[in-house]
């Protein structure tokens, strides 16, 4: 049984101009030990996908309109907020993107992963609790550990504070750590240190990681499967292996095909996706990508497609992904 | 003037040229007002653009990348070394007398969202430098410039009467682009254009530029901290790290051919995409050091894997060509044509 199973979850949002669905049936598990990249450019749906399994969707004026969301035989959605908040640091744990923002300015670094580990319980004394988060600080890779337990956030480079982000969210041990656009505040070598960070905690803890990004290339170097959203919905999944050299998707076709340095002679045009994604407040009656795809038909903009079973693994939005090879 | 003072680095094909440029911020004061530490954001900079070429600057964030692009357009003033453009020293003219080298060097800016009044139309946006520079005789002349501008850019005339939120990131940075272009600019520094866009707007955008190199004849500087889009757009990549160009080189076959181990260490780091071609990134020790306080010797030593000790650590490595176009930093630079970095 994997040990995530997000199934036709709707998460919306109320608006002045109506009900806008951020994310719509939205289905994908995550396997025991596994990473699994969530991509997609701003405003496709991933954050709240993440925020939706954390029961952190801002209510008002969001709210999970339909789905389920069942974590290790669970259902999520069914916990009481005590319940919830019980296992949220506890066995599913969270990393943001801006760690500046996402922790306490007035409090130093160890007293914020130490508060974690009292309120699971993972201490008996703060005493105890404040030695465990020196030593989370020192399996991260802090320099001087004990001193910068008492730094405060403002005192820490970005990629160190990223760092006592990583060192709270493991301080419990989860069995699922979502991490949003982790390295994406970071400069590329400091990413190079906390992706291995990562990768070897994972392999400590055996945990699994949703790793929600915009690269393609951390997907790439870092996942076993690769969910693929457009303007809420999943248009593309499947392992990584197999989706990356042989899109089933004009839009990740698109999206690969647009990046530089993969082989295109310098300077020679990129291939684009032309426009723009689509406003969801009235969201297309057909395909989502239609008025951007190259292979559109009459037919895509009649009805909406459904996401289509390629074979065990792999699953597509499109009416012509028979047509499509690399 | 007198063409004696030039350096070999002015050239009759060199557009823009810094020689021995440097900036020191004021850091610290003391209680008496007295600046006790400057923090050293570029230090001793030499590079020059050709006519129509794009010079690729990279470098990780506060090692005075946009410090130096604002130099070279002396929207601040150097502590050191001087600024040539067209053959000619502007290190020290009057702002009057730069006014009409302004219209010739232009600036985009990364963030679109905060580089354009909200106040303002379109229209005014884009015709402000028109009018500041007086290009346009009347309204008529005017409008129709900003229409050409804005087709010019891919965006439509019809838009002209709009405000900038109610355009997309990509679309606001097209503006920014046409607002660029409007007094026929010889030389852009492109401040990181495209690092808050979306992937699939990207590649809209460098098109656009490099549509715009070809049929106006522009040169770029092009920052950025994507090595990937650098090594693309390109004709040329110099690499920065605390103050200091550490490496200079074409950017056609850079990944065999780059020898700084920094340069090595950034390449590596550079997530692929191609499965199967998955590489152990060279994972740099350590962070980059304070420009307030930076380390004697080479900048880099203190991360470096090949940083020889009593050497490195004492004394500057002088910028030297190792090849035709390939300067380089380095008392013990990697070999070409290997990924390994080990010493």
């Amino acid at each position: 049984m994997p040990l995530l199973t997000v199934d036709n979850l709707t998460t919306s949002f109320r608006t002045d101009q109506g009900v806008v669905r951020a994310v719509e049936r939205v289905s994908f598990e995550v396997p025991e030990r596994t990473t699994v990249g969530v991509v997609g450019e701003s405003g496709c749906g991933k954050s709240v996908t993440a925020l939706s399994i954390m029961r952190l969707v801002p209510s008002p004026p969001g709210f999970i309109e339909h789905g389920s969301i069942s974590f290790n035989g669970r259902n999520l959605l069914a916990l009481s907020e005590s319940e919830m908040c019980d296992l949220r640091g506890d066995e599913i744990a969270m990393i943001f993107q801006e760690p500046m923002t996402s922790l306490n300015p007035v409090y130093n670094a160890g007293s914020q992963i130490a508060e974690a580990i009292r309120i699971h319980k993972r201490a008996p004394t703060r005493k105890a609790a404040w030695a465990r988060a020196v030593e989370m600080l020192r399996l991260v890779g802090m320099p001087a550990p004990e001193e910068n337990a008492r730094a405060y956030p403002h005192e820490l480079s970005g990629g160190q504070r990223q760092r006592v982000m990583i060192a709270m969210a493991l301080a419990c041990e989860p069995k699922l750590l979502v991490a949003d656009e982790p390295t994406t505040a970071l400069d590329v070598t400091i990413q190079a240190q906390i992706l291995e960070l990562l990768r070897s905690q994972q392999e400590r803890l055996g945990m699994s990681v949703l790793l929600i990004t915009h690269d393609l290339g951390l997907v790439a170097e870092h996942a076993e499967f690769v969910i693929v959203m457009y303007a809420g919905q999943v248009v593309e999944q499947g392992p990584v292996a197999q989706v990356l050299p042989k899109p089933r998707h004009p839009y990740t076709r698109g999206l690969l095909a647009s990046l530089p340095g993969r082989g295109l002679a310098p300077r020679m045009r990129l291939p684009t996706i032309e426009g723009i994604v689509p406003d969801l407040r009235s969201p297309p009656a057909g395909c989502r990508f239609a008025d951007r795809c190259p292979m559109v038909l009459p037919m895509c903009t009649e009805s909406a497609p459904e996401l289509v079973k390629i074979d065990d693994h792999r699953k597509s939005r499109c009416l012509r992904w028979q047509e499509m090879s690399p | 003037m007198s063409t004696a003072s030039e350096p070999s680095i002015v050239k009759p094909q060199t557009l823009i040229a810094a020689d021995g440029l440097g900036k020191l911020f004021p850091g610290r004061s003391s209680w008496w007002g007295t600046t006790s530490s400057f923090v050293h954001a570029v230090q001793g900079v030499s590079l020059r653009v050709r006519r129509g070429e794009t010079l690729g600057l990279v470098g990780e964030s506060g090692c005075g990348k946009s410090t130096l692009g604002r130099l070279l357009l002396r929207l601040i003033e150097p502590s050191f070394g001087r600024v040539f453009f067209d053959g000619k020293e502007i290190t020290h003219l009057s702002e009057g007398e730069l006014r009409p080298l302004r219209r010739r060097m232009q600036i985009i800016f990364q963030d679109p969202y905060s580089s354009l009044n909200p106040r303002m139309t379109v229209r005014e946006i884009i015709a402000e430098p028109l009018r500041i520079h007086k290009l346009v005789k009347n309204a008529n002349e005017e409008l129709e410039r900003v229409s050409e501008l804005l087709q010019k850019v891919g965006l439509r005339p019809e838009m002209m009467p709009r405000y900038p939120h109610e355009f997309s990131g990509g679309q606001r940075q097209r503006i920014g682009i046409a607002r660029a272009l409007a007094v026929e600019p010889d030389f852009i520094v492109c401040d990181e254009p495209i690092s808050a866009l979306d992937v699939s707007i990207q590649a809209q955008i460098l098109n656009l530029l490099s549509d715009l190199q070809d049929s106006l004849g522009l040169s770029y500087l092009f920052i950025s901290h994507d090595l990937n889009v650098v090594q693309h757009f390109a004709h040329r990549v110099a690499i920065m790290y605390l103050g200091h160009i550490v490496e200079q080189l074409p950017a056609q076959g850079m990944q065999m051919t780059a020898r700084h181990p920094y340069t090595r260490a950034l390449l590596s780091a550079v997530p692929a995409i191609d499965v199967g071609k998955r590489h152990l990134p060279v994972v740099l020790e350590g962070e980059v050091p304070s420009p307030l306080d930076p380390p004697p010797g080479c900048a880099f030593h203190p991360r470096c894997v090949r940083a020889i000790a009593g050497k490195c650590d004492t004394d500057v490595p002088p910028f030297e060509d190792v090849a035709p176009g390939h300067r380089l930093a380095c008392f013990n630079p990697a070999p070409a044509g290997t990924i390994d970095l080990a010493p």
